[in-house]
């Protein structure tokens, strides 16, 4: 297959990660949303280091899932800690700063 | 064959990641994130990079999406659905589409079709790893002490 396939699946599954984040009104949705994206940003860099014979994309591929990793346990404690301050995760209620 | 295949792996990470946004039961949503998650890995197969696949699986499913399954079992008031308004789904999808479009017109401005595709051997990356980028590995590990330092500290109720 051509690197452009590669590189147009992702930009779709991305886009519905956005649209996701866009849409969604309970958190943790919001973070599969997130989830989403990143894995589509984590296959371009692979089709792009496979083709053009970098292998620093796939380095970088090693660490964003590390990150995100780490990033997923952070995002699902401070979901706790919101829920335990509001009551709910829904997005559209946790107006704590509204100007 | 590698073509069927692509096909059908964008065809399943499509469905999976689309159901698993919009979804009403935030369980079964999981469940399709770990199809997705496996999809991309069948991905990283079908570009060669093996080692990245088996990283996939071992992190993605056996680690985030499990993280995620227990949070919502042990909390089950978590897993509610909110219907968002008509408002919110029209300009969500216009945004999405927007920039889906943006992102294509970037793919059609560059020359792509010219790079043919190789092999990177697990070697390889492993020596590169361990010489030109270990600080960053190192700081890495760092980074992962730090949230893991961090998550006690939240949850003991921020005594320091």
């Amino acid at each position: 297959m051509p690197l452009i396939y590669y590189l147009a699946l992702s930009a779709l599954l991305f886009s519905l990660g956005v649209f996701g984040v866009l849409t969604q009104r309970n958190a943790i949705n919001v973070l599969i949303s997130f989830e989403i994206m990143l894995n589509a940003v984590n296959l371009t860099l692979v089709a792009f280091s496979q083709f053009f014979q970098l292998l620093k994309g796939q380095i970088f591929v090693l660490f964003t899932i590390g990150v995100g990793a780490a990033e997923v346990a952070m995002a699902l404690i401070i979901i706790f800690v919101i829920f335990k301050t509001f009551k709910t995760i829904d997005l559209d209620e946790i107006k704590l700063m509204r100007g | 064959m590698e073509s069927v295949l692509f096909w059908i792996l964008g065809v399943i990470s499509i469905i999976t990641a689309f159901n698993a946004i919009t979804g009403k039961n935030l369980f079964y949503n999981l469940l399709l994130l770990a199809s997705f998650v496996l999809s991309i890995a069948g991905f990283y197969l079908l570009l060669e990079a093996d080692f990245l696949a088996l990283v996939q699986v071992l992190i993605y499913v056996g680690g985030i999406v499990v993280l995620l399954l227990f949070a919502i079992m042990l909390v089950p008031k978590l897993n509610v659905h909110f219907t968002s308004s008509f408002f919110t789904w029209v300009g969500g999808l216009f945004l999405s589409l927007l920039f889906f479009i943006l992102l294509n017109l970037f793919l059609e401005a560059f020359p792509l079709a010219l790079y043919e595709k190789g092999h990177i051997t697990l070697g390889a990356i492993a020596s590169l790893l361990f010489t030109e980028y270990f600080l960053a590995f190192e700081i890495f590990g760092v980074i992962l002490l730090i949230v893991m330092v961090g998550i006690v500290i939240i949850v003991r109720g921020g005594e320091f």
